[in-house]
């Protein structure tokens, strides 16, 4: 027993002593490691050793890759380098409206730098004499003056009549780069259509930057060179030979002609015509007109506290736009300042559901089906329902049913249950059809950047469910942007024409000649001029005896349909009560319909009926119209059928 | 036969009556700084047809004036330092205070004093004080235990100090480089050497790699343990701290300036700034990439030429040595740094005491991480820090900084024989 016990501990310990003499054995090993590693032998300089050679190595190898190798980077960057042509901002055409007034042009502005290293002069001496053409004290000059010994930016968009101030100097070590910037003389009158030029010569908006292309003046490649010049030495040249002016003027007076050789427009567009920098980019806009219709819609939008509001007119015959302006706009000259959202041309951009603005577009497609004839009569009980959805008037509440009436009384008092019970009269999926072939479901073409798709339900939607078709008979339960609603009333206009609106009509020569035009789609027949003729007739009934009598106007024949719709509550996904789209478009003449004219108010806070808010400014654009393009009035007898 | 002997002997006893006080000096060593000097005042005059700060001559003047300076130091016992480095330590940290006090303010800093017209930059000859003063106190037999090398530590940390609040990161870095280098010629511990500068290591992996920061720290946890005294007291305060600075590298990367922080990050991808903190590093490159097999020639450069780079004839020399002359000339100038540090070594080893070895190793670590850093900023493979490229860079303070540095190495070469008595 005693014999055991000391034999047990001494196990325990010899265990313990064991486990630590382990520990102090790694622990040794490990300290014998970092002593070698210390210790003044081979190790330390072996160490250094591979210190200096990997250093050397690591950068030799990679000396080797940029230099032997070689990277893309650098390649572009020296490749652009060595061209040593200084980013000057191309040249740009200016814009002009029909009449040839200058809605944008390129002027003529300079940065000043200064090197002071290339001074004749004290620099003391060069402040003093830029002070008075700079507007700066003479002091802060010369401090700038120091700041540098090369290179200094004094001073940018300088006029050319100060550039040639200090050209005039004659200092040495003064340099002035010129640098084209764009006028727009203007100011926001046509900003939307026109657009806006960035710092950097960039189109960023509008025309500015749809025809970017055609607005630059590109330069000459060296081979047509030769043939510029054997141009200017004989004036007989393609374009400059009498005959191809008189049939240039032909081709004004036939644009229906011109809109055929449209496809011609790349060719015309031709290598010579690229380099020519006495063009311009004459518009459709007529600058007068817009002017009227600019001050209209400001006076507008302001008195019922609108948040903003659109007026355009187009010529249907052509598409052509002839104004389009919105409200509140932005100065192009300043753009910098202006609020983003501005940019965007509304008319083109935003969708919303058009109304009862978009009934006459049904009843020309009933017609046109032979769904309905315009003396038919509807029995109008003031609500329906389709499935378990009520539809009702909006004055149902009010005034109940109307009993039995005709197409035009449906069309005038506006009547939801009317137009749901012309278009039932059609199967929904050829409705459908007669939608596409109009190209509701479509963007218009417009030559303006940034235009919105319009949202119209799918053919099956259509089918399956019939409330759908039922809401488009009068106006909601699709979308599309205010140009689109132009442009289908430039359908009834045109007396069944699609045509596609535009604002740009081409570019002229300095004597006016036209020298290339764009290309647009051909129009296309897609109604009888006898169904878009009865249409306008109920239309002309709206101005006269119904919601569109602020339109009227004493020996004119005109049509018109209001719409009020309510915008879509982003809160809520319901319709909001407060938020409405009011708006009201026009056609005249009645007896041989040429110009649309819509108006539409964003929001007002105090009007709500389209025939309150937007009649009048379409009736005193129409006004204008008529002086304007010395429109003939009616018989007298005409007004009161 | 005898006659002629005695005649040649006669004549080189001349020769080597004149040239004896340099005798053992490494002729190499100053051979290949001077041919870096040469190389340079060809490269500045280069730079200036586009940038005419400065005259390019001046470097070469400056050179010789440089030169003259570190063979009349070669000449004299470098072991008379050792009484005189406290000296040193105070005129340094004096030169530093005055910078402080009256120096001048330029580019964001306060660097240079200004001196008959001529301006100093204190903090150049700061390397060579920290050099001498480090050697001396890192010769001693028990320098690389703890309570010498936490003095050596606490001695440098002043003018460090003060250089990184001028705000001189480039300088200051390089001061971390000959502090590390040199006490690992000073035999200390590695382990002590590689926590130094784990605390770094520990913030910039917790930010870019987690599961590696893990590792790091417990990496540094086991170095901890095994190469410090008490070892687990140790090991938990170096666990604390790897932790901690995980976290103080975020908090303090926060801190930063927009810019200061894109000043860092962007050599990784300068295309995120082309024009702002992204310039230099782009056209950098771009020069360099352009040189090719054989450069462009001198005064050929469209990069150099256009004044392109900024500070060009100063730490971004290297780039026009790399546009106009080509990936031989970069070879060849990078080659005369090689030689430099190779001869630097060569020095080290064969110094008769531990003192001049560890001044040798001193400049090694100042030029070798002056050169790496410098030329991997140029061609983009480090941020842009301020520091110059040793004997090429122009600059009056840098240039005879070297200069008095090689004096010192051939100093040491020079008398690596020991007194016999």
């Amino acid at each position: 027993m005693a014999g055991e016990f000391p034999d047990d501990s001494s196990s325990t310990r010899q265990h313990v002593a064991r486990s630590a003499l382990s520990w102090a054995t790694v622990r040794a090993s490990w300290a014998q490691v970092w002593s070698s590693m210390a210790v003044p032998s081979r190790w330390r300089l072996v160490f250094v050793g591979l210190l200096l050679g990997g250093g050397a190595i690591g950068l030799w190898v990679n000396l080797a890759r940029l230099q032997l190798v070689g990277t893309p980077e650098t390649q572009t960057v020296l490749a652009d380098r060595d061209a040593a042509t200084p980013a000057t901002v191309a040249r740009r055409r200016p814009i002009v409206d029909r009449n040839g007034h200058i809605l944008a042009i390129d002027r003529a502005t300079y940065t000043l730098y200064a090197h002071p290293l290339l001074f004749d002069d004290k620099p003391y001496d060069v402040a003093e004499r830029l002070a008075p053409i700079l507007d700066r004290p003479v002091r802060e000059l010369y401090r700038t003056l120091q700041e540098a010994s090369s290179g200094i930016r004094l001073v940018d968009l300088l006029p050319e009549s100060d550039a040639a101030t200090v050209r005039d100097l004659g200092l040495d070590g003064l340099e002035l780069v010129e640098h084209p910037t764009r006028l727009y003389p203007n100011n926001d009158l046509a900003a939307d259509v026109v657009g806006y030029v960035d710092f950097d010569g960039r189109g960023q908006a509008g025309v500015e930057y749809s025809y970017r292309d055609r607005l630059i003046v590109e330069e000459l490649a060296t081979e047509p060179m030769a043939a510029s010049a054997l141009d200017r030495a004989a004036p007989s040249g393609p374009t400059g030979s009498p005959a191809d002016s008189q049939a240039e003027s032909s081709n004004q007076a036939r644009e229906q002609a011109r809109n055929r050789a449209r496809s011609l427009s790349d060719i015309q567009y031709d290598e010579r015509t690229r380099s020519r920098d006495d063009l311009r980019l004459q518009l459709t806009i007529d600058l007068r007109l817009q002017r009227t219709a600019r001050r209209l819609l400001a006076d507008t939008v302001r008195q019922f506290q609108a948040k903003r509001g659109i007026l355009m007119v187009m010529d249907a015959r052509d598409g052509a736009i002839l104004a389009s302006t919105s409200y509140p706009s932005y100065n192009p000259n300043a753009y910098f300042e202006a609020d983003l959202e501005r940019f965007k041309n509304w008319a083109l951009s935003d969708i919303y559901e058009p109304g009862s603005t978009f009934k006459p577009l049904n009843i020309a497609i009933a017609l046109e089906a032979g769904a309905i004839r315009p003396d038919d009569r509807f029995d109008d009980p003031g609500q329906i329902f389709i499935g378990e959805w009520p539809i009702s008037n909006f004055d149902y509440k009010e005034a109940g049913g109307r009993g039995n009436i005709s197409v035009t009384e449906i069309l005038r008092d506006s009547s939801n249950v009317g137009m749901v019970e012309i278009v039932s009269e059609m199967e929904a999926t050829d409705y459908h059809d007669w939608l596409t072939r109009l190209d509701v479901d479509r963007i218009t073409g417009i030559d303006l950047p940034f235009e919105a798709q319009s949202q119209l339900k799918s053919r099956e939607i259509f089918d399956l469910v019939p409330v759908e078709p039922a809401t488009v008979s009068f106006g909601q339960g699709l979308a599309i942007a205010p140009i689109q609603l132009l442009k289908l009333h430039g359908i009834l206009a045109s007396g069944g024409q699609l045509v596609t609106p535009h604002v740009v009509r081409g570019l002229i020569d300095s004597e006016d000649r036209i020298v290339w035009t764009p290309d647009f789609k051909p129009p296309e027949r897609v109604l009888s001029r006898a169904s878009t003729q009865a249409t306008i007739a109920m239309m002309e009934d709206v101005v006269v005896n119904g919601t569109g009598q602020r339109a009227q106007i004493a020996n004119y024949r005109i049509a018109g349909k209001t719409g009020t719709s309510q915008k879509i509550d982003p809160n809520s996904g319901g319709y909001s009560e407060s938020a409405i789209v009011t708006s009201f478009v026009g056609i005249l003449p009645v007896e041989d319909p040429r110009y649309v004219i819509l108006a539409a108010i964003d929001e007002p806070q105090t009007g709500r009926a389209g025939g309150v808010v937007a009649a009048p400014i379409v009736r005193q654009a129409i006004e204008h119209l008529i002086a304007i393009e010395r429109i003939a009035p009616s018989a007298p007898s005409s007004s009161e059928p | 036969m005898t006659n002629r002997l005695s005649n040649s002997r006669s004549t080189g006893a001349v020769s080597r009556s004149l040239f004896a006080p340099w005798a053992n000096v490494d002729l190499l060593l100053f051979g290949f700084a001077i041919a870096l000097t040469l190389i340079a005042g060809i490269t500045i005059r280069s730079t200036q047809n586009a940038q005419p700060y400065t005259d390019w001559w001046q470097h070469w003047v400056t050179g010789g004036v440089g030169l003259t300076i570190a063979l009349a130091i070669a000449r004299w016992r470098y072991e008379n330092l050792r009484q005189w480095h406290w000296i040193v330590y105070i005129l340094t940290i004096a030169s530093l205070l005055a910078v402080k006090a009256i120096g001048t303010v330029g580019l964001g800093a306060q660097r240079w004093i200004s001196i008959g017209g001529f301006n100093i930059q204190p903090s150049e000859f700061a390397k060579v004080g920290a050099i001498i003063t480090l050697a001396a106190m890192l010769e001693g037999r028990n320098s690389s235990q703890m309570p010498e090398v936490v003095k050596a530590l606490v001695t440098i940390g002043v003018p460090w100090g003060l250089i990184f609040l001028q705000p001189d990161l480039g300088t200051s870095l390089v001061f971390g480089a000959i502090a590390l280098g040199m006490l690992y010629w000073a035999n200390v511990n590695p382990g002590w050497l590689i926590l130094m500068v784990s605390p770094l290591v520990s913030a910039i992996l917790f930010s870019l790699v987690l599961p590696a920061w893990f590792v790091w720290v417990a990496a540094m946890t086991v170095v901890a343990w095994l190469s410090l005294p008490k070892r687990w007291l140790s090991a938990a305060v170096v666990l604390a701290i790897e932790l901690v600075s995980g976290r103080l590298g975020i908090m303090l990367w926060d801190l930063l300036k927009d810019y200061q922080k894109d000043r860092l990050i962007l050599f990784l991808d300068p295309s995120q700034d082309p024009l702002g903190g992204g310039y230099h590093l782009i056209q950098s490159r771009i020069a360099i990439g352009a040189g090719e097999l054989w450069g462009r020639g001198l005064q050929m450069g469209t990069q150099t030429q256009g004044g392109f780079i900024p500070e060009q004839h100063t730490d971004f020399i290297f780039s026009a040595v790399g546009e106009e002359m080509g990936f031989i000339g970069c070879a060849i100038v990078l080659g005369l740094f090689w030689l430099v540090c190779l001869r630097l070594t060569i020095v080290a080893q064969n110094a008769k005491d531990n003192f001049g070895s560890l001044i040798a190793i001193g400049v090694l670590s100042m030029v070798f991480f002056q050169v790496t850093v410098n030329v991997s900023m140029t061609i983009g493979l480090a941020p842009v820090t301020g520091i110059p490229l040793p004997w090429m860079s122009y600059g009056r303070s840098a240039l005879l900084t070297n200069f008095i540095a090689i004096g010192l190495v051939g100093s040491v070469s020079n008398f690596r024989q020991r007194l016999k008595f």
